[in-house]
């Protein structure tokens, strides 16, 4: 892709994060002991939205640059790719979360997932970085969500950043294509 | 490999066993002594009895007799210590201690474990143990209590003189002790040593020949060595054009040779022209000319002897690279292997639980497990494994009741034997003593799942009727309980030993019991594949289920029952689009334009059904790598590779192909359709989108709504296929490299030809501002991404063409 998103900020979301980050590092270290529990997540953006996974589970974040699709897959499933000689497969976390319409965005970025049992990577348009997030400042997803969505997700903050359940989205078995024996 | 081989490559392993074994022994032996009393003693006990057991055996199977005898003294004090008959006491440890040194030296002999010199020592050794075992020894009974740290390590100045040896050695053991068994109590182990460390027979330190390396570092490096032999292959291909380009210049030389004469001729002419001096100028111009094809003549003369120095260079560059490549990945494999005890330590555990659960009393027997199989290999085995046992615990093994009714004992067993066989392959057989398969029932299950007719069961033989139950669908278990008896469980399993290059085979008599007989490659092997494209796709077909690739006319294609089929060798054939059974949707269908269809012909004799494809590439090797752990198993593509452009290209299963293309035969549509009709009426739509995703997005959805599409990743490639093509629509982004969305559209507008071609623009660029720029540039329509839908693009579309 163009190297123009790689270092400029140009939408609002950045920059108040960016703000956020500098408030968060100009605060007195006095406060955080009280403040207690803290996630690191590693934050993509989506279709316009602004997700967070927990950082444990995010192996590498690489450009999306062959994709071979997998036919005979589900939709959510966009196909694999070759990373360091790594096969990875590759998920449209929008279509598995069936939120609907098929906005077209700038799907570019491969954010690998991993944990013992499982790897596979999430396209993401944008991974701006990391943020480290109060575990107070989650608040339950909006109950607008979809089912499954609300199924994924561990919550929503103040900012709007909706924070995925890494380890439920890695350890469930409908991210699995298994067709045992179904022809 | 020869015997003598074989056997130097065992006692590599040996040693290596030898020296594990020995160092927990130590451990063990170290702690026991601390604390001869303790709560652990028992567990330590066990430990020391089972290294010396093993060590025995180990050794036996090389033929080192020295280590079995003193193994085999330790293990009978051991045993005789474990069932309590002998007290623990500093003598024997002494003794152990002594024993485990020899063992060490005879092990650390580099040039032969077998060497003669050590019998006076083991002799005596041996004696000593049994002496102390029975209590005759010159140091008597002591009792238990009396046995502490201090009262050892002044014993042990008593028995032999005490260590001098340099701290550093010292040091040294310690670290490997605690390297080796990262118990809590290293530290402690540490300082034990220190007291009562042996003095050293040999000069080496005993962990000289192995390193412990994380496997995590050793698949990187193995991912990295096999994308070596994707280099390997663009060489040769490389080397392949190289010679093409030979077969050229081969072909100028001979042309060139025959105007050679004519080429004379004519300076002669020009020269005898020249004395008459009527026609001046020409005879110039012609003499230029012909000195001109002179220096060209040379010049490609020159380029021709580059060229073989090329090819030479090239061949003998690919040569090495592919020699050293293969054998880089030998030694990588040989590197990756484990043993396959780390794969079945952790069945003994399940078994007690099934049994457990189950009420019945099972026993599991493991040899062999000290084999090494390449990891990757090994990793895929467990599902499968954990599935035989399951199926033997489950439904192979009676409940103790009924066993005891049966006249068999109440406890059944189950035995895993691992076994080399040859050099290359390993043997797994997993053995029950239970109720066994019994042929009718499996006769009568796999015609109620309609996988066979009544007739066609009966006309099997026995062993023909087992092999039903890898058909899907037929499970022996007339119940069905959660762990197994779903009846898919055995196909998975063939079909995942196969897709490693294995093969499983089943013998079972009734009520005798029931053996699983897998052999395997002791490495991943590359295979050969023949790579075709379909639906613009490139796929990769097992050379092995190739019956052969053909090449008819369109014309020849008939029609049986209303499916399509060629005839081969005075049999019909099915035939299938490849892209239509894999469901590829939009184009194909085996170049519907073109006068010929090329088509795989897979499987074997009355089985066979040819799968056209638009084009059948090149046959090359290939290493097949699973498509991860998400993608557990997909319908039709049992793997993918990486070819040398390091592009990812999916493997297609020959065996779901198969099955699914009875399915897709009867809407296939490949012969000659109503005169092109539909190709008349199919627009071609362009898309310039740099992102891969929306593009390929943007392609289906155009492509299933039946337009012909084709795609650019920038806009000035898609002004170059503009001018090479004709195009009903273009479908652009703003934002690209190189030539963004408005430039092209101003472009296309200043072009005569497509002066009137409607442009799409399709961005995430919402500003009223930019909208306005794109109908400035001559878009006719403009839509935003956020509020993109796929109606709304077909709609546009349907409008504007």
């Amino acid at each position: 892709m163009s190297e123009q998103d790689t270092l400029s900020i140009h939408n609002e979301e950045d920059l108040a994060l960016l703000r956020e980050r500098a408030r968060l590092l100009a605060r007195d270290p006095g406060e955080d002991e009280a403040s207690a529990e803290k996630l690191e997540v590693i934050e993509f953006v989506l279709a316009g939205e602004r997700y967070g996974i927990e950082s444990e589970f995010v192996q590498e974040v690489c450009l999306l640059d062959d994709l071979t699709p997998v036919p005979c897959t589900p939709r959510f499933v966009l196909g694999v790719v070759n990373i360091h000689g790594r096969i990875i497969s590759v998920v449209d976390l929008r279509k598995f979360f069936e939120i609907p319409g098929e906005a077209i965005s700038d799907l570019n970025r491969v954010v690998v997932l991993h944990s013992e049992e499982m790897e596979f990577g999430i396209l993401a348009d944008a991974v701006p970085g990391i943020a480290s997030i109060p575990a107070a400042a989650i608040g339950p997803p909006p109950p607008t969500l979809s089912e499954k969505q609300s199924d994924f997700l561990k919550g929503v903050t103040g900012e709007r950043l909706v924070i995925v359940d890494g380890k439920k989205l890695l350890s469930d078995p409908r991210i699995v294509v298994n067709e045992e024996g179904q022809v | 490999m020869n015997d003598e081989e074989l056997l130097t490559k065992l006692r590599q392993a040996f040693k290596m066993e030898a020296e594990e074994r020995l160092a927990s022994l130590t451990t063990k032996l170290l702690e026991l002594e601390k604390d001869a009393a303790g709560a652990r003693a028992d567990e330590l006990l066990e430990v020391a009895y089972r290294e010396a057991h093993s060590l025995k055996g180990a050794s036996g199977a090389v033929e080192v007799s020295d280590v079995e005898t003193l193994c085999q003294s330790m293990e009978s004090v051991f045993s005789a210590m474990k069932q309590k008959v002998l007290l623990p006491k500093p003598a024997l440890f002494d003794a152990f201690h002594e024993a485990v040194s020899v063992i060490e030296s005879i092990v650390n002999d580099e040039t032969d474990m077998n060497r003669r010199g050590h019998d006076e020592e083991i002799a005596s050794l041996v004696d000593r143990l049994e002496s102390l075992k029975n209590g005759t020894g010159p140091h008597a009974e002591v009792p238990a209590s009396e046995v502490a740290p201090a009262v050892v390590a002044e014993d042990i100045t008593e028995a032999r003189p005490i260590v001098d040896d340099s701290a550093q050695e010292e040091t040294a053991d310690c670290k490997q002790t605690n390297a080796i068994d990262s118990a809590p109590t290293g530290a402690t182990d540490c300082e034990c040593a220190e007291g009562i460390v042996q003095p050293k027979r040999t000069a080496k330190p005993l962990t000289s020949q192995t390193v412990r390396i994380a496997a995590d570092k050793l698949d990187s490096l193995l991912l990295k060595v096999e994308e070596l032999l994707s280099l390997k292959l663009m060489a040769q291909q490389n080397l392949d054009d190289l010679r093409n380009m030979q077969g050229f210049f081969d072909m100028w030389t001979k042309k060139r040779s025959q105007f050679e004469k004519q080429i004379g001729a004519q300076r002669n002419r020009i020269d005898t022209d020249d004395k008459g001096g009527d026609n001046r100028d020409t005879t110039a111009v012609m003499s230029g000319i012909l000195d001109h094809l002179d220096w060209t003549g040379d010049k490609i003369q020159d380029l021709g002897t580059e060229l073989k120095k090329a090819i030479r260079a090239g061949s003998e560059n690919q040569y090495s690279l592919g020699r050293m490549v293969d054998d880089l990945l030998d030694d990588m494999k040989q590197v990756t292997m484990l043993p396959f005890s780390t794969l079945l330590s952790v069945f003994p555990k399940m078994i007690r639980d099934l049994a457990r659960e189950q009420g019945k009393e099972i026993a599991l027997e493991i040899t062999g497990s000290e084999i090494e199989i390449d990891k990757r290999i090994l990793e895929e085995m467990k599902d499968p494994l954990i599935h035989l046992l399951r199926n033997s615990a489950d439904h192979g093994l009676e409940d103790p009741t009924t066993r005891t009714g049966l006249g068999k004992t109440p406890g059944g067993t189950i035995g895993i034997n691992v076994i080399q066989t040859e050099g290359d392959k390993v043997e797994i057989v997993i053995a029950d003593n239970g109720r066994g398969i019994d042929p009718a029932r499996v006769r009568d299950e796999a015609v109620d799942r309609g996988i066979i007719s009544r007739d066609d069961a009966e006309s099997l033989d026995d062993q023909a009727a087992i092999g039903l139950i890898f058909r899907s669908g037929v499970s022996t278990s007339s119940k069905v309980t959660q762990i197994s008896g779903r009846g898919l469980g055995m196909a998975i399993v063939q079909e995942r030993i196969e897709s490693l290059g294995g093969t499983l085979a089943i013998e079972s008599t009734v009520g005798e019991g029931t053996c699983f007989k897998i052999v395997l490659p002791v490495t991943l092997a590359t295979f050969r594949g023949i790579l075709v494209r379909s639906g613009g796709r490139r796929f990769i077909v097992p050379s092995v289920h190739v019956d052969r690739v053909v090449k008819f006319s369109r014309g020849a294609i008939g029609t049986v029952e209303g499916a399509e089929t060629i005839e081969l060798d005075g049999q019909a054939l099915s035939l299938v689009a490849l892209s239509e059974v894999l469901a590829l949707g939009g184009t194909d269908g085996g170049g519907r334009e073109s006068a010929h269809v090329i088509a795989v012909v897979l499987g074997s004799g009355t089985g066979r059904i040819a799968f056209a494809v638009d084009e059948v590439l090149n046959e090359q090797e290939v290493l097949v790598k699973s498509l991860g752990k998400q993608l557990a198993r997909v319908r039709n593509i049992a793997g993918v590779t990486i070819l040398g452009s390091g592009k990812p290209v999916l493997i297609v299963n020959v065996a779901d192909l198969l099955k699914s293309a009875a399915g897709a035969a009867a809407t296939s549509r490949l012969a000659p359709g109503p005169a092109g009709e539909r190709d008349e009426s199919r627009k071609s739509i362009l898309i310039a989108e740099d992102s891969i995703t929306s593009r390929t997005l943007l392609k289906n959805i155009l492509e299933s709504a039946g337009y012909a599409v084709t795609t650019a990743v920038d806009g000035f490639e898609a002004f170059t296929a503009l001018s090479a093509g004709r195009f009903d629509l273009v479908v652009s982004d703003v934002e690209m490299p190189r030539m963004n969305g408005f430039e092209l559209t101003s472009k296309i507008r200043g072009t005569a030809t497509t002066a009137k071609t409607p442009v799409v623009l399709v961005t995430a660029l919402k500003s009223p501002e930019d909208r306005e720029r794109g109908f400035d540039a001559g878009a006719s329509a403009y839509i935003v991404k956020s509020s993109f839908d796929q109606s709304n693009l077909l709609d546009t579309l349907k409008r504007l063409l």
